[in-house]
């Protein structure tokens, strides 16, 4: 198969979750999602704004229910979590990062105490003193430094990629297994993402966390993913190493996600940017085959009618379109 | 080229707090016909604020300002209120930040546009108004029937759209836009540059694009200023800047974007934050997070000089080993 080997440490198995708004509107927000995160591995989920990526974050966080299919956390099944510990302990394995560092901290707990009650909570650490300790072994961590001195700050105190520090040494507090992060750096200046991305790296490495990195920037992706997922309207449409789906991207689709990347290779000669045709935003209306289709440069009636299948290339790359199963074939034959 | 905009040493200054906020500092800057030029910087370098101050929408109890703003040969510094309100949308429009939530959400698209059209453009005449809404709408990708809705009704980057279609509702010569598309992803956003690019070409209007994401202003402008506390670091020729830029902070900003293509590097980022410009550090304003500073970077502030024509740079790395007061004399206006 397209995984490393080994046992998941969290499974998605056909999954699918359908919004309902009063009668006639229904959205696919997800469907049909299988994916197999490994330990230790940074697994990037890349697409557009309601390509479901955020609604599969919930799911995995257990903040929503899904409507078919299993997701299992180490082979137990997250929709069957019964009672308070239970939640608890799940909690507990798996954390959040979210998007908006100006939203996610509570406006009047210092970032010591933001820190620290997840420990409390969670009883990870029970005598407060060695919780002080863990709280600024934890601020050295993600570089606020002086720790002692951050301890005190409040979020108003802070700028928007310190704020995002004292998200994750919250999410690092209780010494999860898997931390899903959701646009991490998007909200930030650009010359402070990279240092986000690389304590993102440096937890993988120093405390063995796994990582679901859920991104709209492909150029992040590729830095910190070992592997890729891209997710379009509800299905992931292409996966596999990163390098392979940037080098070698498959699906009209993700080569569309590859172009809108802005790259100063392309330097401003008055035509680079015109030469590239997107299509807008998909006003598309829901369909049983591939979401894509309207807007595909390269769509077949079939496109239409049903959703493609995987076609399995080699670098444990695999992409859902009759395109490349076509040419597959023809090579074959 | 003609020069539209001209901004000739321009400082602004806060003066509502101890000690006072030096927040632009000898900027100078020009825009030319049809001309796309990128202003780069972080968070706090004082970008907000120089575009506020071109439009003079600073309010003079708050500030100190000094230098000139030339719009098409007049000097926007001079003019009273009612004068500069005339011109503004006019002839230089705004594309604010978060441009998106910049609507009046109890108000729809169409009245949000007529209103600011009728109290700028005088010369109308009957049916004019809305005949131009529909055509800047239709210019921007919104079909016509959309303008009836509320800002809440549409997403994202289709408020952004709006904010652009408002911003050339009255064909200015110079839109200057602060981080457009910051927030939107990146197909919505290159659509949106796309379109930019397009209406530039055909209604011909220049762009002040002010953004803190390099790779966007070097793939899109044909001019780049970079901007650190306060002051302008660097500009040229876009081609110049990401190829051959010489402030370290230039090429820290560039170096903080992974590729997309070629083989992987490192990414570093620029350590430490941005200075409180209140409390700038003496000699380079960057030499506390730059990693070639030398012992002159402490106590002497560098002038902008240029290393080659229309590349300039204020780094003593890079510049010939001058007095740095005689510079800043020479550079001084009286």
């Amino acid at each position: 198969m397209t995984e490393p080997e080994g046992v998941p440490i969290l499974s998605l198995t056909h999954v699918s979750k359908t919004f309902f708004s009063g009668r006639r509107s229904r959205i696919d927000a997800v469907r049909d999602v299988t994916f197999h995160l490994y330990p230790h591995e940074i697994v990037c989920l890349v697409g557009e704004s309601g390509s479901g990526k955020s609604t599969t974050a919930h799911l995995i966080m257990a903040m929503e229910t899904s409507t078919s299919g299993t997701i299992r956390y180490q082979g137990q099944d997250v929709a069957r979590l019964r009672g308070r510990s239970a939640h608890r302990q799940y909690r507990r394995a798996v954390q959040m990062i979210f998007q908006d560092p100006y939203a996610s901290l509570n406006p009047v707990h210092t970032a010591g105490y933001t820190i620290g009650r997840p420990m409390e909570i969670h009883h990870s650490i029970a005598s407060a003193s060695q919780r002080n300790k863990a709280v600024l072994r934890l601020l050295r961590q993600v570089d606020l430094t002086p720790p002692a001195e951050f301890y005190y700050k409040l979020p108003y105190q802070l700028s928007g990629g310190q704020r995002q520090r004292v998200a994750i040494a919250r999410a690092l507090a209780v010494q999860p297994a898997l931390i899903i992060a959701d646009e991490p750096v998007s909200m930030l200046d650009v010359s402070l993402r990279a240092g986000i991305l690389q304590l993102i790296l440096q937890a993988r490495d120093e405390a063995g966390v796994t990582f679901l990195y859920i991104t709209h920037d492909l150029a992040s992706a590729r830095y910190i993913g070992d592997r890729i997922l891209v997710m379009y309207r509800g299905i992931i449409c292409e996966e596999g190493m990163a390098d392979a789906v940037i080098n070698g991207p498959q699906h009209p689709y993700t080569k569309a996600l590859i172009e809108a990347v802005p790259n100063p290779e392309h330097l401003e000669d008055g035509g680079t940017v015109d030469d590239t045709v997107i299509p807008s935003h998909p006003s598309a209306p829901a369909s049983p085959g591939c979401p894509y289709y309207a807007l595909c440069p390269v769509s077949v009636a079939e496109c239409q009618q049903n959703l493609p299948d995987w076609t399995e290339l080699s670098g444990k790359h695999r992409v859902r379109c009759f395109h490349v199963a076509d040419a597959r074939h023809g090579v074959k034959t | 080229m003609s020069e539209i905009l001209s901004v000739r040493h321009l400082s602004v200054t806060y003066t509502d707090s101890t000690p006072t906020i030096p927040a632009v500092n000898n900027v100078s800057l020009s825009i030319h016909d049809r001309e796309i030029v990128g202003i780069a910087g972080e968070s706090g370098c004082g970008k907000s604020t120089l575009i506020n101050a071109i439009l003079q929408l600073l309010p003079d109890s708050i500030v100190d300002m000094e230098g000139d703003v030339l719009l098409n040969g007049q000097n926007l510094r001079t003019l009273d209120r009612e004068s500069m309100r005339r011109l503004r949308w006019m002839k230089i429009s705004l594309v604010p930040q978060s441009a998106m939530n910049a609507l009046n959400p109890i108000m729809t698209i169409e009245e949000q546009m007529r209103r600011i059209m009728e109290a700028h453009w005088e010369a109308a005449r009957p049916g004019e108004i809305v005949a131009r809404i529909d055509e800047t709408l239709e210019m921007v990708n919104i079909q016509r029937q959309y303008k009836k809705l509320y800002p809440f009704e549409l997403s994202g980057g289709m408020r952004q759209r709006v904010a652009i279609a408002l911003a050339l509702a009255l064909r200015p010569d110079v839109v200057v836009m602060d981080e457009p598309t910051t927030g939107l992803d990146v197909i919505v956003q290159r659509g949106i540059l796309m379109e930019i690019k397009r209406l530039q070409k055909q209604l011909g209007f220049a762009v002040c694009l002010v953004s803190h994401d390099m790779s966007l202003l070097i793939e899109l402008a044909q001019t780049v200023y970079v901007m650190y506390a306060g002051r302008i670091i660097e500009s040229g020729p876009s081609r110049d800047i990401y190829r051959q830029g010489r402030h370290p902070y230039t090429r820290g900003l560039i170096a903080c974007f992974p590729p997309l293509q070629g083989s992987q590097r490192t990414v570093e980022g620029i350590p430490g934050s941005p200075p409180d410009l209140g409390q700038l550090p003496p000699g380079c304003a960057f030499h506390p997070r730059c990693p070639q500073a030398i012992p002159r970077c402490t106590d002497q502030s560098p002038s902008l000089v240029n290393v080659r024509p229309q590349h300039a740079v204020a780094c003593h790395l890079h510049t010939p080993d001058i007095p740095s007061d005689l510079v800043e004399a020479s550079h001084d206006r009286a």
